[in-house]
């Protein structure tokens, strides 16, 4: 279980958290929905210990991550696979190794590895690609290399930054069955920030919206049409849903 | 003006608490030695032996010129056989390790910024922390001991070419035969030139690698910041490497 209590965090003058308090159950995929620049991806930060808050706590499995040393931080983060929004794949390296590179490091045997990146990257449907460089990949592709490495390492956690941002929608409705089947298959609990409201109420079982800060309604997805907040009906409407 | 001066004066600080974190960091993360082999490796190979045809360039000049123009100096108040021991000392002592030093600074150190300033601004750095990978483990301590460790074995070639081209331009142009030009450097050579030359180096190779990884690794503000990085990478290695040169051969060979 992730739980966020009361963080809150300046970046600059500008106060991008204030106070944020969320907690994600087991097996839950909650997405944290809101305009650009409203602190999502910072928060999403936040959760993996990239970031730390001025003030609160993100307590994962029952440990608060914002006071633990670097080497418990970095037991706590095998917990988690990150899907970052532009992918962040390593343009020196080719697909292969670039999903093989947790693997790698942690010390397994070269079988278990070849075995484990092949087993991903047919569960994202990109069997063939070992050898290719990003350069040499779509936007798509990368996206789905991106989740395949946060897989490999059979994290407990998903985090996806905005998974469909840049993506033409054919490509994004992909992505969103990608982590669905995922969701479904592997039952890991995700967290996905994004600000495509199709997008959340396709993969998200709960859904939180985050205006100036500020985590303004935090609701099951089947209760979007009763949310009066002005955003979201202003989400809904630009979404051609209400 | 004491805007100025106090901008300034805290830069510096800033600078000198940054590099100083970046280096403590990079000396705890030789813990995990053991996983460093393969990056180092890697590293040697980009930065030292592909720096190998631009050091020869360089260095094969310097010495054909230090060869004619020591000629030119000494050529009415003592005799030519010294011209040899006068290129040797010359190319051991400060232009081998400093010219050296000025080129890789321009080809590594630049390297080093943009190439960790882009896995920065693209989030590569980031996604290596969520892998429990430690960046300055994996990025830059391959990188800072590549640099003192490369810098050396290039100074010691570039000294090499240099002597040769000397002694080429020596015998071509100002017509002194080859064993008059190296008993020359025989008669006066002293170890100490060429060790201390060679503890020239190792700083030197540690301050390029240091602050190209430095503006790298902390770079911000996508391309721009990137390109600015490796200016600020550039011209600060070049700045501490006069400034340590003259450091060292206060204390090497001062006394």
């Amino acid at each position: 279980m992730i739980e966020i209590r009361d963080i809150r965090k300046r970046l600059g003058d500008k106060e991008v958290l204030k106070g944020i308090s969320l907690t994600i159950n087991e097996g839950e995929t909650v997405a944290i929905l809101g305009r650009s620049g409203m602190g999502k991806s910072v928060l999403l930060k936040h959760i993996v210990g990239l970031m730390k808050p001025d003030s609160g706590q993100v307590i994962v499995d029952g440990v608060d991550i914002t006071r633990v040393k670097r080497k418990k931080l970095f037991e706590i983060r095998r917990l988690f696979g990150f899907v970052f929004q532009n992918s962040a794949l390593f343009d020196s390296f080719t697909v292969w190794k670039n999903v093989a590179l947790p693997l790698i490091e942690a010390g397994y045997d070269i079988e278990t590895i070849d075995m484990r990146v092949k087993k991903v990257l047919s569960m994202v449907n990109l069997e063939g690609t070992e050898d290719l460089y990003p350069a040499e990949l779509s936007g798509g592709m990368m996206k789905r290399v991106g989740i395949a490495r946060a897989l490999v390492g059979d994290p407990k956690y998903l985090l996806y930054d905005e998974p469909t941002a840049g993506l033409d929608p054919v490509i994004a409705d992909r992505i969103n069955d990608q982590i669905l089947y995922l969701k479904e298959y592997l039952k890991k609990t995700a967290v996905v920030v994004t600000h495509d409201l199709r997008s959340a109420l396709k993969i998200s079982d709960k859904i939180a919206l985050l205006t100036d800060g500020v985590i303004v309604t935090f609701i099951r997805k089947e209760e979007i049409f009763q949310v009066e907040h002005p955003e979201m009906r202003q989400f809904l409407k630009a979404s051609g849903l209400s | 003006m004491l805007d100025a001066l106090i901008n300034f004066v805290s830069e510096v600080l800033e600078l000198l608490g940054g590099v100083s974190d970046l280096t403590v960091k990079s000396i705890r993360s030789l813990r995990d030695i053991k996983k460093i082999p393969g990056p180092l490796l890697e590293q040697m190979n980009n930065f030292g032996v592909n720096s190998v045809p631009i050091v020869l360039f360089t260095s094969v000049f310097t010495g054909m010129v230090t060869a004619i123009q020591i000629a030119y100096q000494i050529r009415d108040y003592a005799p030519l056989d010294l011209l040899g021991a006068g290129v040797a000392k010359m190319v051991m002592m400060e232009l081998g390790p400093v010219l050296t030093a000025l080129v890789i600074a321009g080809r590594m150190g630049a390297g080093i910024a943009a190439e960790l300033g882009t896995m920065r601004v693209t989030e590569q750095i980031d996604a290596l922390e969520c892998m429990a990978i430690d960046p300055i483990r994996y990025l830059v301590l391959p990188r800072i001991l590549s640099g003192i460790i490369m810098v050396p074995i290039l100074t010691v070639l570039a000294i090499t070419v240099a002597i040769t081209g000397a002694a080429f331009v020596s015998n071509v142009v100002v017509d002194l035969d080859y064993t008059t030009f190296f008993q020359g450097i025989k008669l006066y050579f002293v170890p100490k030139d060429l060790y201390g030359g060679l503890i020239k180096s190792i700083f030197f190779g540690l301050i390029v690698s240091l602050m190209g990884s430095y503006y790298g690794y902390y770079a911000k503000g996508g391309a721009t910041g990137v390109g600015k990085a490796t200016t600020q990478a550039v011209v600060s290695s070049s700045l501490l490497i006069l400034l340590m040169d003259y450091v060292l051969g206060v204390f090497l060979f001062g006394k």
